[in-house]
């Protein structure tokens, strides 16, 4: 473009371009998350123009997130400045540090500041919406509750990070008068204690969180400022240990909903809760006084829909007390539990108690446990009226407990008969025997997932039994056990395969064998596929089984099936078949499968258009066929392709490539062996105006660093590239031109830099910074990826 | 089917449903009721309404924004994700481009105007004010005062 042309940006109204700003700046509700980018935007749009630079400064929607840093000597100013673009719009303040702390010898100076700055705020307290001080210094928060006297009447939101210790004197008692009525969230981080909140202040907040990363907090400390807000609705407290309390009241929250606290133990038994919704309570010492806690919230609190319950793995043992209910033998009675269920609080019957809709039990497996189960029976004697309604169910556990569990569903001491679960929708089984199976009767049971299948001679028509029952099955997902001792297997597929039970409902199958021992190996779930027919499959995940299992489980869903994904497949085929013809699978997914090319050449694909090939070493020597081959024969009008950590030379890759003329994303990630020859390759036509991959329009380079040079990619740009300027003329005229998303370490030149701008955006990955590693990302054209700006 | 007539008086007979993904072709549709009468439209050119169209066509069997729809896309929930068809769709040069936006603006066609919009937004993405002033080929008219303030400016993004 001349400079002497006027710019066609200007034509816009001042309304239009404001919109466009207020799309660089992105949305606003929640721009604190991503703060530091949005000053930067801004601050950016503001220095183009003078014309620009009055719109951005007449939109106050730009500037009502303030950001201070109190180790800047003229920090007061620039807060001034700042809010003084801000109109009458409510503030969003954040006061933080650099650096983490300021040196010592500086501490005058940064209190000096500091007092300023809180100076410059106060003055604005009517339109305080969210503050957050980082109170890293001890006097910051003192000085904030000290001189912020009077009414923030649209605060809604108050963070302190860091309270100073006892030992600098007493925080006053907060002086902010907050509007009663909405939500307010008062967030303390990594305080040293709780400051005393006057009564007034206290029943003003209604969601409190605080969050320690400091050992042995005093739980008086907790309890006395639980104790001050009354009105609480959600509470969160993270804190790794607290020091019991020495003279506690019990503390009564009625409205509180949701209680979320850290290794609880020592505040639980003093809790008087009976709105909870939710209650969850990680890393929780058992005792008898805990389990008595508990289960008198789960009594008293009719409304709860959601229970998470976990031990602390890494504290002593406690012997309870003996045993009070009436229960069952089992021979494993060190059991702690997380237990974790969701009651429908809408569908509760007054007389009956809440309705269970989804419970998830989860036990450590035989070895890892050391406890009682005392504190299961309790509960579960208190949440087993509810499993029948259940909807969702989820147990991880051993055989005896799961037949503690379901036991209550029979009328024998052991299951002899049927479990009807009548509204179970989604099982989830997780043990190291399946005995229950038989028994269950699941009518509307729609997903099924068991991810430890002992086999047994029976497992198979369990299953089956199983499946059959299950009209509305459309989900299943079935895996060996990892350990799965002597279980039965063969050296060669059923010699009579009898009539297969078909699965009409079933759109999605996984199944996972256990590693094969040796290459001519079938194992008990290999021979179970072969009684399975799967019409209307349309996904299908087959992992460590024999090639023509695979094949025969494939050949009985070739009406449907649109994605393939196989994984540590064995290319043993006993009985030699045709190519099978899948016309409506999609996309086809393989990883650790070295032997990807002979795979291909079992199956014809004609409209597969995304492969995804990952973790595996392509050479002569690991197939039969040549990969470029078995893709020119299996997948003609291939799209998308994928390979992650996939070792292949540049000239198998050109070859490969060089046989996909209607492919149009490449991407290649982790490929080592991958160097510059494929870019140039790409570059190169083979005869005038004739490139290889003539569609391309997208290319990914991921962390191929060691080979991959940013020379290669922009003599590469330079031929196939889409240039800024004139984004439809790429030189190549009738080829698309292609976008390239590059990840590279490659030290970056100025000159490099200037290059790259030329063909887009062009961004420093903020993330790698932290890394300590600076990873320099470039995305040319519109590939619309969003990075942090530079 | 809908005569419209552009300000280089080119005519351009085009289905209802794809003239009405202008609100305000719709509204004057609404207004004259059913009528051969050809609607003008003196602030577009015919290069600039065939592209138009050729959204309006693409989007014609899509459910007009509510204004639910419209209210969600404020500021506060604002992205700038462009749909696949529509990047394409929208990869002209500059001077087109402003064009689109300046009619989708003229015969309130929001979505189109969105698309516009972002796609200038996501231009400007990333770069600095002498990457942006080249890009659009903006003069640089600040005064040296400006200038001044704007270097004290610097120093408060330093570093963020």
């Amino acid at each position: 473009m001349s400079s002497a042309a006027p710019s066609a940006i200007h034509r816009l109204p001042s309304e239009l371009l404001l919109e466009i700003f207020l799309n660089v700046y992105g949305p606003t509700i929640d721009a604190r998350m991503d703060w530091e980018a949005k000053q930067r935007a801004i601050l950016s749009l503001s220095r183009v123009c003078r014309m620009w630079r009055k719109l951005t400064h007449e939109c106050s929607s730009f500037w009502a997130f303030v950001k201070l840093d109190p180790l800047r000597p003229d920090e007061d100013l620039r807060a001034a400045d700042w809010i003084a673009h801000t109109a009458m719009r409510p503030l969003c303040i954040k006061i933080e540090y650099r650096t983490a702390k300021p040196a010592r010898s500086k501490g005058d100076e940064v209190h000096r500041v500091f007092l300023r700055l809180v100076s410059v705020l106060r003055r604005h307290m009517s339109r305080w919406v969210w503050v957050s001080i980082d109170a890293a210094h001890p006097s910051f928060a003192e000085i904030f509750f000290r001189d912020c006297v009077g009414e923030a009447s649209m605060l809604k939101a108050l963070t302190v990070r860091h309270m100073p210790s006892a030992s600098t004197g007493d925080v006053a008692e907060t002086p902010l008068a907050i509007i009663p009525g909405g939500p307010f969230y008062m967030t303390f981080v990594e305080p040293n204690r709780l400051p005393p909140l006057s009564p007034y202040f206290g029943s003003v907040i209604t969601h409190l969180s605080v969050d320690t990363g400091l050992k042995d907090q005093d739980a008086d400390s907790f309890l006395h400022a639980l104790r001050l807000c009354p009105n609480l609705v959600e509470l969160h407290l993270a804190c790794e240990k607290m020091r019991a309390p020495q003279a506690a009241a019990p503390v009564s929250l009625p409205h509180l909903t949701r209680l979320f606290a850290v290794a609880a133990q020592d505040i639980l038994p003093f809790l008087s809760v009976s709105s909870l919704h939710s209650l969850s309570l990680p890393q929780l010492q058992w005792s008898d006084s805990v389990t008595e806690s508990l289960v008198r919230i789960i009594r008293t609190c009719p409304g709860l829909v959601c229970i998470g319950l976990d031990h602390d793995r890494d504290r002593p043992e406690w012997t309870p007390k003996p045993f009070s209910l009436p229960v069952t033998t089992c021979p494993y009675p060190d059991i702690p539990l997380p237990v974790s269920g969701r009651w429908r609080a809408d569908d509760r019957v007054q007389d009956t108690g809440p309705r269970m809709t989804c419970i998830k039990l989860t036990f450590p497996r035989l070895g890892e446990v050391a406890h009682t189960v005392h504190p299961f029976n309790q509960l579960l004697d208190i949440l087993q009226a509810d499993v029948g309604y259940c909807e969702s169910l989820s147990i991880l556990a051993h055989p005896e407990l799961m037949d503690f569990f379901f036991q209550p569903f029979t009328t024998t001491p052991s299951l002899t008969r049927s479990v009807l679960l009548p509204n179970l929708v989604h099982l989830y089984l997780d043990s190291s025997d399946h005995y229950i199976l038989p028994f269950l009767e699941l009518p509307c049971l729609e997903s099924l997932h068991l991810p430890q299948l002992h086999w047994s001679h029976d497992t198979g028509d369990s299953l089956l039994g199983l499946f059959r029952c299950a009209t509305l099955l459309s989900c299943i997902v079935l895996a060996d056990a990892r350990f799965p001792g002597n279980t039965y297997s063969a050296h060669a597929p059923p010699a009579f395969i009898e009539p297969s039970t078909t699965l009409p409902s079933v759109t999605y199958f996984s199944a996972r064998g256990r590693p094969l021992r040796s290459e001519s190996e079938y194992t008990s779930s290999a021979l179970f596929l072969y009684r399975l027919a799967l019409p209307q499959v349309k996904s299908l995940a087959l992992h460590c089984f024999p090639l023509d299992t695979v094949l025969r489980l494939i050949s009985t869903s070739t009406s449907q099936l649109q994605h393939l994904s196989l994984s540590k497949i064995q290319t043993n085929i006993h009985h030699p078949t045709d190519p099978l013809l899948l016309l409506t699978l999609v996309s086809f997914k393989t990883a650790n499968q070295d032997n990807v090319a002979d795979i291909l050449t079992q199956l014809r694909l004609p409209n597969l258009q995304y492969l995804d090939v990952s973790t595996c070493q392509i050479t002569a020597a690991t197939s039969h066929t040549p990969f470029h081959a078995a893709l020119l024969l299996a997948v003609p009008l291939l799209t998308r392709l994928d390979l992650d950590h996939v070792g292949i030379s540049d000239g198998d890759l050109v070859d490969v490539l060089g046989g996909l003329p209607t492919l149009k994303y490449l991407r290649l990630a982790h490929c080592y062996e991958t160097a510059d020859a494929v870019l140039h390759a790409l570059a190169t036509p083979f005869e005038p105006g004739c490139w290889i991959v003539p569609r391309l329009e997208q290319v990914e380079l991921w962390n191929n660093w060691s080979t991959v040079t940013f020379g290669a990619v922009l003599a590469f740009l330079a031929v196939r590239g889409k240039k800024l300027a004139a984004p439809n003329n790429a030189t190549g005229a009738g080829l698309p031109s292609v976008e390239a998303y590059v990840g590279s370490s490659e030290p970056l030149t100025p000159e490099v830099e200037a290059a790259l701008l030329a063909y887009g955006r062009f961004m420093r990955d903020r993330s790698g910074a932290a890394a300590r590693s600076w990873k320099l990302f470039a995305t040319f054209g519109s590939a619309g990826r969003d990075f942090d700006v530079v | 089917m809908v005569n419209l007539v552009t300000s280089d008086n080119e005519s351009f007979t085009v289905e209802k449903a794809v003239a009405s993904r202008s609100v305000l072709i719709k509204n004057m549709l609404e207004d004259v009721g059913e009528s051969d009468q050809p609607i003008p439209l003196p602030n577009v050119t015919a290069s600039v309404l065939k592209k138009v169209l050729e959204y309006c066509d693409h989007h014609k069997n899509e459910p007009m924004p509510t204004s639910e729809d419209l209210a969600a896309e404020d500021t506060r929930k604002r992205t700038t994700d462009i749909g696949e068809w529509d990047q394409k769709f929208i990869q002209v040069d500059q001077e087109m481009l402003f064009e689109i936006i300046l009619a989708a603006n003229y015969l309130d066609i929001k979505p189109l105007l969105d698309v516009g919009c972002k796609t200038v937004a996501n231009m400007i993405k990333g770069k600095t004010p002498e990457e942006i002033r080249k890009l659009f080929n903006i003069v640089n008219d600040f005064t040296p005062e400006e200038e001044a303030q704007i270097k004290k400016e610097n120093e408060w993004a330093e570093d963020r």
